[in-house]
C-alpha cells in the first residue's frame, strides 16, 4: 500500500509515497474493523491516519495507473490536434 | 536517480503523454520512489485550455480530459503564487526578446527556483538562460537521455 502524506509544506516538497507492511494479525483486525464501518481496508487506514493525526493521507495510485492516464490523454489523437494540446503559453498567444 | 523531487516541465509532460518509451521509464522508478509527479499549474492550464478550446470547436475530446483530469489529480501541482511571480519577474527582466515571449516556460522555472528543486526538461535552449540569471536556483535535469 502506497501512503502519501500532503500538508501544504510537503506539496511544495513532494510527495512522500512508503509501503506499509502489516502483520497478519493486525491486518486482520483492520480488515474486520473496516468491514464493521462499511470501508475498504485501505480507506480504514486513511481514516485512521487522517483522525489521529489531522492531516491530509491519500492513496497514490500505483505507477502504471498514473502513466495510463497520462498516455490516455492524447491517445489515437492526430499530429494537429495532439499540437494544439501541448501548445506553450508564450506572450501574444491568442489562440 | 537522485532521491530528491523534481519539477516536470511542459514538454517533458507532453512526452510522457506521447509514451516516449525513456521519459516513461524514468517517470516510473520516480514514481515509485515518490509516488506523484511535481508539475505546475501552468502545465495544467496549457493542457486544459488545449482541450477546452478543442472542445468548443466540435472535437469529441470530452474522454481525453476527463484522462488529463484524473491524471493531474494524482499529481502535486505547484501554483504560480506571489513568490513565483516575483521570481519569473525577476528572469523575465534578464532575458532577450525572443525568451521574454516564453511566459509559461518562465512561470515554470520560477517555481522550480522558489521550491529549490530540479526542472526536467529537454528543453535547454530556453531554459539555460534562465539558470545565469543572479539569485535564481534553477537546476536542469534531462529524463530523455
Amino acid at each position: 500500500m502506497n501512503l502519501v502524506m500532503l500538508t501544504a509544506r510537503r506539496r511544495a516538497e513532494g510527495a512522500i509515497a512508503r509501503t506499509i507492511r502489516f502483520p497478519r494479525r493486525l491486518r486482520e483486525r483492520i480488515a474486520a474493523d473496516a468491514e464493521r464501518c462499511g470501508r475498504s481496508f485501505e480507506a480504514h487506514v486513511i481514516a485512521v491516519l487522517r483522525r489521529h493525526y489531522g492531516e491530509d493521507v491519500d492513496i497514490a495510485p500505483a505507477p502504471s495507473v498514473i502513466i495510463a492516464r497520462a498516455r490516455a490523454s492524447l491517445s489515437g489523437l492526430g499530429r494537429a490536434e495532439r499540437r494544439m494540446l501541448t501548445r506553450h503559453l508564450v506572450e501574444g498567444d491568442g489562440g | 536517480m537522485s532521491s530528491a523531487p523534481v519539477l516536470l516541465d511542459s514538454d517533458t509532460l507532453s512526452d510522457l503523454s506521447r509514451g516516449h518509451p525513456v521519459v516513461t521509464a524514468r517517470a516510473t522508478e520516480y514514481l515509485e520512489r515518490h509516488g506523484r509527479l511535481t508539475v505546475s499549474a501552468v502545465s495544467i492550464f496549457e493542457r486544459l485550455r488545449g482541450y477546452r478550446a478543442a472542445l468548443r470547436l466540435g472535437k469529441p475530446l470530452h474522454e481525453h480530459l476527463r484522462q488529463f483530469e484524473l491524471f493531474a489529480a494524482t499529481c502535486v501541482v505547484l501554483p504560480v503564487d506571489a513568490r513565483v511571480a516575483d521570481e519569473a519577474a525577476t528572469i523575465w527582466a534578464h532575458l532577450g526578446r525572443r525568451g521574454r515571449r516564453l511566459v509559461g516556460d518562465i512561470l515554470i522555472a520560477a517555481t522550480a527556483s522558489v521550491q529549490g528543486i530540479p526542472l526536467v526538461t529537454r528543453n535547454r535552449r530556453d531554459f539555460e538562460p534562465m539558470t545565469r540569471v543572479g539569485g535564481v536556483k534553477l537546476g536542469l535535469v534531462d529524463w530523455h537521455r
